[in-house]
């Protein structure tokens, strides 16, 4: 038995802050992926919504504070982005290409 | 004057809302509350002065014209990477596929005839020679199969080419057979005394969980391996056997049991690793494999074990945690190949298959006994140079490099680990889905988050035994 596959996908909804728009959702999807089982759903009135499945690593309480939480730690991801010294990123980035065949 | 304070590029990983590891260019690791975390990005000037000595000394911030302080990072980075960078050092044979036994999740499948599954000796020599094509001062070469003993004579056959030609190199070169043992014999001890090779073996736990993951038809696996190390040991030394053990679903309700078979044969390390889904594991996999949650709850109970020994004078390593606390903690990498990045498939091992081919590492050959051939890099005997400018070693490295995958970008774990192309192929037939949804991704995330929190919560007994571990030199004896 794989017990991954075998237990059934429930999905429910998950209440986000702010933009709810496709484009936002399926951010959010991709920003969360390692931590929570998360897709975009549309209903049939055309809205999207954000759904969480059972099978996630939190339960559905905390979901949302994990959404939020990893929202929040994308925008300081960005921020050290923009302000590290560009000259060592592309150093390290240098030295880990030239390991590959020459 | 003010010193002015640059802040180099660095990832964190959240242990809970209040507190974060986070890892710098050069993998230095510390701890930072969400404060310091936001004072480090945004004026580092108001850390504490301590956090702020740190963060120099940690390469998470540098000085404005401090060229030496420069240098010497760009000495650690390429210190790092020099076990991708010096060519391949683990080199694999593949004499053969023979194997009696028929092992329920054998990631490599097997035969037990000989026409057909195994090398010729014009392979032999002609994959020694590539051998030596590899820049690398430090060669392991290694016989796999199957049960390679089944095909001693062409392991003979390497290890004298390669002696020969060695006379002259004067390379380091180390020489391990994989095997059951069961075949082991007096003669070839002495043989193997003679030529410093080493043996490793497989014991999966108690007779009855080994018996039951390896049937033969005598159902004596267990016993036919410890005769064979005990064998070994008398005639070689003492040191002369390794082991490695596979978890099935069988072993995940015995996990104390399976480190205390270890202390009990005198084994200094374990290598606790998950089932590789290849071969008749893959053909087996509704039976066989179990969930990251269920292979974590196992190792950690087994690491408990190992602990729980190592705290009554009875030193063995866990491999795994050894690898992950090397990264993490030594400043020189033990070149763990799975671990690499770029990838150490093709990089820094190479497997010569006994049907002719060479391929990057040894799932990409499991991957060809299931049918899938696209990842050979070329013919046996074909120049090194060419198989390393091969196309499937060009995607192998592209689909390796943290700097250009998504997933590993944001990830705090990426200087120590990497993609891996063959696993994510095997997975989703494509070297590039997204990573974290890729096995190899999930398990070393655990793991490492696993191994931080340990850290951070370690007294000086766990300490002082993690930087033991953590030395380059995975074969040092444990204590």
């Amino acid at each position: 038995m794989n017990p991954e596959r075998d237990i059934p996908l429930f999905w429910h909804p998950l209440a986000l802050p702010g933009d709810n728009s496709p484009e936002r959702l399926q951010q959010v999807v991709q920003v969360c992926s390692a931590v929570l089982n998360l897709r975009v759903a549309t209903h049939a009135e055309g809205q999207c919504c954000l759904e969480v499945s059972h099978t996630a690593s939190a339960d559905h309480q905390g979901a949302e504070a994990i959404v939020k939480q990893a929202l929040a730690d994308t925008l300081l991801r960005e921020r050290i982005a923009s302000k590290a010294n560009r000259e060592v990123a592309m150093l390290a980035a240098d030295i880990l290409t030239q390991a590959g065949p020459r | 004057m003010a010193i002015k304070h640059q802040l180099y590029p660095f990832q964190f990983h959240r242990l809970n809302r209040a507190e974060v590891v986070a890892v710098s260019v050069t993998g230095d690791y510390t701890y930072l509350t969400q404060d310091n975390l936001n004072r480090l990005i945004e004026a580092p000037d108001e850390l504490p002065m301590e956090v702020l000595a740190e963060m120099h000394a940690k390469y998470f911030l540098g000085r404005e014209g401090n060229h030496g302080s420069r240098r010497l990072l760009a000495s650690r980075l390429v210190t790092k990477q020099e076990t991708v960078t010096g060519g391949p050092t683990l080199h694999i044979l593949v004499p053969t596929l023979q194997c009696a036994h028929t092992c329920r999740y054998c990631q490599v499948s097997r035969s037990l005839q000989d026409t057909g599954f195994s090398m010729t000796p014009a392979q032999v020599d002609a994959a020694c020679d590539t051998i030596f094509e590899s820049p690398s001062n430090t060669l392991t070469v290694e016989f796999q199969g199957g049960d390679p003993l089944l095909r001693y004579d062409l392991i003979q056959r390497a290890i004298e080419r390669i002696a020969r030609r060695n006379a002259v190199e004067k390379r380091s070169i180390r020489f391990v057979v994989a095997s059951t043992l069961h075949q082991l014999s007096p003669e070839m001890c002495a043989y193997f005394k003679a030529h410093n090779v080493y043996l490793s073996t497989s014991i999966d736990g108690p007779a009855e969980l080994h018996n039951l993951n390896r049937p033969l038809a005598s159902r004596d696996a267990y016993e036919r391996t410890v005769e064979g190390i005990e064998l070994a040991r008398e005639c070689i030394g003492k040191d002369a056997v390794s082991a490695l053990m596979t978890t099935t679903r069988a072993s995940l309700a015995m996990p104390e049991a399976i480190v205390d078979e270890y202390i009990k044969l005198g084994f200094n390390e374990i290598f606790i690793r998950p089932l590789s889904p290849y071969g008749f594991a893959a053909r087996n996999e509704q039976k066989q494999t179990y969930s990251l949650g269920e292979f974590s709850t196992f190792y950690q109970r087994a690491l408990q074990r190992v602990l729980y020994w190592n705290k009554r004078q009875q030193p063995i390593r866990e491999a795994a945690a050894a690898i992950a606390l090397n990264k993490i903690l030594s400043p020189f990498d033990a070149g763990y190949v799975d671990l690499q990045s770029p990838t150490g498939a093709g990089l820094a091992v190479l497997v010569y298959n006994y049907d002719g081919y060479v391929y990057p590492s040894d799932e990409a050959r499991m991957l060809a006994e299931m049918g899938d051939t696209s990842l050979r890099l070329g013919m046996i005997g074909k120049p090194l140079i060419d198989l390393h400018q091969s196309p499937v070693m060009h995607a192998l490295v592209n689909a390796s490099l943290p700097t250009r995958t998504p997933g590993c970008l944001d990830c705090a774990f990426s200087r120590y680990c990497g993609p891996d192309p063959v696993g994510a192929y095997r997975q989703f037939r494509t070297m590039t889905p997204p990573v974290q949804q890729t096995k190899h991704c999930q398990q070393q995330t655990w793991l490492f988050d696993y191994l931080f929190r340990a850290l951070q919560d370690a007294d000086e007994a766990f300490l002082a035994m993690a930087h033991r571990w953590a030395r380059s030199d995975l074969k040092e004896e444990a204590a």
